[in-house]
């Protein structure tokens, strides 16, 4: 019997919150992944671009601060070189000295060539001192393109400096030649900011470092030529590609303190320097960590939330099935009063109101069946199906009525019964009942009782009918031949039995008799005693009536009077007839 | 489960005591000594106001987590002394004046910055090299000796008929032998003739002016250390009653009625210093800082002091300046 318990229970709940929760996890984690990735990829282009940008407008400043210094020596050259006298000259060269504090020494040379002038701001000045610079590239190179940029070099092995030379536009303008100092160039670089940790610097052509935020490393003239990022600029320029016609180089690499950083470049034009601009790689994938970061605890969050929410729904869901199996659980043990609970308004609960309607017929079908048994026991079967279709046991309550009784029992049975062993008595009794009840049940009379071999039949009651005396006359002369047949069989078996019946019809008074728990359908009245009168006078073989059955069944029997006999309990003789046999020729009405 | 209670608990609470440790490692105190010829430079001091600025602007926050410890030598002989006092209370870093000063900052083995005025540390061996000074001393430079020749010029240009030049110096100062071979090769250059008055104490002035008085020089070109620092005032009265052109190296001197200086930026350097402070205060060894020398120098002229003196600089002098006290 399964009383709801076993392996299988839980199952459902379990299947559909693994089932929602993974739904929603794959949606999720799908969602999650495609975005990380999409944000990743446009996150480091856009951070390239920056980091580009940035390279190329530190450049920019760097450039600015060159041209700045080279613009300035222009006024050194502007007047020819006999339109002042050297007096003038030093003078002017003091003062451009004092205007661009980087200028640490200003050589004038004329148009051979020939220093003539150079005043220092720590060495001393020194006037016409007529040294031949003519092979120099410092004079060759500004006579020929009008601006020189001489290459990095280190005073003391410490300090960076530049070689600037200009010349004039006039051809005997003369030369102006600076030595730069580039520790400027770090006031320039300290400033560039670049996020929260990141650094820019320059370096010059071969890879020196001539600018850095922590200027000791640019005293100390370190050389980065063997960073990666270095290596790959250096290339780009030897390989001689415009900076303009390709997308400037970004790099995550790692920087000369061996952090991981991502690494831009751009180009100092025309002084063939490279400026670097990193941002470590923390810093710059730092919001798309956090994003990542973010995602993974959303998509744990949507877990958590689908998981509870499937754990939710599928107890709604599973509930009312529960309900419904442990409905069908006590329902089989064979609670027929249980109902079954479900108030979710869609199809499972039309299935619990089907299910409740199906338990609720079983228990009325079984009610019946309890009813009808109690019935069985005194009516033939069909009455008491008629009786439970029609659904009121009204038939049964006190009522009086015309009935034909009909009291039948065996002669010599006491003495049979005295004598013989009671297995044989009970096999007489079975089929002497047997018999009988198989005519009752044809004639469809009502079994009133039985006592012993005594029988009572009745008709017209409680089912009524046109005919009452016909047919309990003709189911007696039926009885008496079943019977008779029997008795030949039990004298041959030595034992001396007889049949005799009594019929009569009047009214009587019918109903329940007796007390809770054994209740009888019984006949009371004069019509039964004087059945039962009757039947006691009979001799074997005879079927005596009374004459109200007399008149009713004349017509096709033949029946001799046995005249007038005073019974016993009634008043006044009673006229008797014994009904000998059917008349023939008469059509005999099939029941 | 408990357990995991604990553990989580465990965790939470070590993670608070390691950021209070980390917060009480960054509030580790910075300890600044200064050791200066003359006056100390306290964090009132000119200078020591500038430093103190500069390391404020590097989140050294004094009183909090920065203190200064000022000490003033006499002679070259407390020297010894103070640095090894300085090195007892724990200092992180020494700024040192003056060559004797470094000499004994290197003595002592204390990290320390040299802000000014000792010369060209190469050549007097207090480091070994520009780029890389090893040992526990690196600083600012102040170009001394090469200077000294440039200082010689402007004064020459400054009385063009300059023939005698008195230069007062420390004797006792051996930084200063290369000062004075400077500016004995340029004077001879510039065909002038220099005359060494060396003093001692402060009564050697008394005779370096009673010299002066003897022979008069044209102009007088000082030397800044303690000692000619801490008697500039005669030297001042003494110039600017014989009417005498000086030169001095620092604009401070000229500030106080010195007629000119060209030397160093000293603002610049005290805050080169106080960046280098706060590298070896990061965890730098003063050896892996190169030794630096001063971007701007700055021409300064009292006029004020001129005119007391009843001197017109020449106008092409006066333009020049970059500094004119009036």
């Amino acid at each position: 019997m399964n009383d709801g318990t076993g392996p299988a229970r839980g199952r459902l709940l379990r299947k559909y919150v693994a089932l929602f929760a993974a739904v929603v996890c794959a949606v999720l984690l799908g969602n999650g992944l495609v975005e990380a990735w999409f944000l990743y990829r446009e996150q480091t282009a856009s951070l390239s671009r920056i980091q580009s940008e940035q390279a190329e407008a530190a450049a920019a400043k760097i450039g600015q601060f060159v041209a700045g210094i080279e613009s300035q020596l222009g006024w050194t050259t502007q007047l020819p070189w006999s339109a002042e006298t050297t007096e003038q000259r030093r003078f002017d060269a003091r003062r451009l000295l004092r205007q661009v504090p980087a200028i640490t020494e200003l050589a004038m040379l004329d148009g051979t060539g020939h220093e003539r002038l150079r005043v220092s701001r720590l060495a001393l000045d020194v006037i016409d001192g007529q040294i031949d610079l003519s092979a120099d590239p410092k004079f060759t190179e500004a006579v020929a393109h009008k601006v020189y940029y001489g290459p990095v070099y280190f005073r003391r092995a410490s300090e960076p400096y530049m070689t600037i030379a200009v010349a004039g536009q006039r051809r005997n303008s003369g030369i102006s030649v600076a030595e730069v100092n580039l520790k400027f160039i770090w006031d320039v670089v300290s400033r560039i900011r670049v996020g929260e940790t990141g650094q820019a610097f320059v370096v010059d052509a071969r890879g020196r470092l001539i600018a850095h935020r922590d200027i000791s490393l640019v005293l100390r003239d370190t050389d980065l030529g063997g960073l990666a990022q270095v290596r790959a600029a250096r290339d780009d320029a030897a390989s001689g590609d415009s900076p303009f016609g390709r997308p400037l180089r970004t790099l995550v690499t790692e920087n000369m303190q061996g952090q991981a950083v991502l690494s831009a470049y751009a180009p100092i034009a025309p002084l063939g320097w490279l400026m670097f601009v990193e941002l470590p790689a923390s810093e710059a994938y730092a919001p798309l960590y956090a994003s990542l970061a973010r995602t993974g605890v959303l998509l744990l969050i949507g877990l958590g939330v689908a998981f509870l929410a499937g754990l939710f729904l599928a107890r709604r869901m599973v509930v009312p099935i529960r309900a419904l199996q442990e409905g069908a659980a006590r329902i089989g043990a064979g609670d027929l009063g249980h109902r079954v609970e479900v108030n979710t308004g869609d199809e499972l609960e039309m299935l619990a109101d089907q299910f409740n309607s199906m338990s609720r017929e079983l228990r009325d079908s079984k009610a019946r069946e309890e009813r009808v048994g109690r019935l069985r026991r005194f009516l033939s079967p069909q009455l008491a199906e008629v009786i439970e279709s029609s659904g009121s046991e009204t038939l049964l309550e006190s009522h009086r009525r015309a009935v034909s009784v009909v009291f039948c029992d065996m002669r010599g049975f006491t003495a049979f019964a005295e004598a013989a062993a009671p297995e044989d008595v009970m096999a007489v009794l079975g089929e002497y009942h047997a018999a009988l009840g198989v005519l009752i049940h044809k004639f469809e009379g009502t079994l009133e009782r039985f006592v012993g071999d005594g029988v009572l039949v009745l008709f017209n009651d409680p089912l009524p009918c046109p005919d009452p005396s016909e047919r309990a006359v003709r189911m007696a002369l039926e009885m008496q031949a079943a019977i008779g047949t029997l008795c030949t069989k039990w004298r041959a078996a030595g034992h001396q039995i007889g049949f005799g019946i009594g019929i009569t019809h009047g009214d009587a008074t019918l109903g329940r008799i007796g007390f809770e728990g054994r209740f009888d359908y019984s006949a009371i009245g004069s019509v039964v005693n004087l059945a039962a009168r009757l039947c006691g006078e009979a001799r074997d073989g005879q079927i005596l009536v009374d004459s109200k059955v007399h008149d009713a069944v004349t017509a096709f029997v033949d029946c001799e009077s046995i005249g007038e006999i005073a019974l016993k309990g009634i008043r006044r003789p009673v006229p008797v007839f014994n009904v000998q046999r059917l008349r023939s020729g008469v059509c005999i009405k099939t029941v | 489960m408990p357990s995991r209670r604990r553990l989580l608990g465990s965790f939470a609470a070590s993670g608070f005591l390691m950021s209070v440790a980390a917060r009480a490692q960054s509030e580790k105190v910075l300890r600044v000594g200064t050791l200066r010829p003359g006056p100390a430079m306290t964090a009132d001091s000119p200078f020591g106001k500038i430093l103190v600025d500069a390391l404020g602007q590097q989140g050294h926050v004094l009183g909090r987590t920065l203190t200064v410890d000022a000490r003033s030598a006499r002679s070259a002989a407390e020297l010894p002394q103070i640095m090894s006092e300085l090195k007892a209370s724990h200092v992180d870093v020494v700024v040192v004046v003056g060559y004797p000063a470094a000499l004994a900052a290197k003595a002592s083995g204390v990290p320390s910055v040299i802000a000014w005025g000792a010369g060209d540390p190469v050549a007097t061996d207090l480091v070994e090299s520009w780029a890389h000074p090893g040992g526990t001393i690196t600083g600012i430079s102040d170009v001394a000796a090469t200077l000294t020749a440039k200082r010689l010029q402007i004064l020459k240009e400054f009385s063009p008929n300059l023939r005698r030049v008195a230069m007062l110096w420390n004797r006792d100062d051996l930084g200063m032998s290369l000062r004075y071979k400077a500016s004995a090769d340029t004077a001879q250059s510039l065909g002038v003739a220099v005359q060494a008055l060396g003093v001692r104490e402060p009564d050697d002035f008394e005779e370096a002016f009673a010299a002066m008085d003897r022979e008069r020089p044209d102009a007088i070109l000082m030397v800044t250390d303690s000692l000619t620092a801490l008697n500039r005032k005669r030297v001042f009265e003494y110039a600017t009653t014989h009417r005498l052109p000086a030169i001095y190296e620092y604009d401070f001197l000229v500030q106080d009625g010195g007629l000119m200086s060209y030397g160093g930026d000293l603002r610049e350097s005290m805050v080169r210093v106080a960046s280098m402070i706060d590298r070896i205060f990061r965890g730098a060894r003063p050896g892996d800082l190169p030794f630096e020398l001063p971007t701007l120098y700055p021409f300064v002229i009292n006029l004020k002091t001129a005119r007391a003196m009843g001197i017109e600089p020449p106008a092409s002098l006066l333009a020049l300046a970059d500094d004119v006290i009036e």
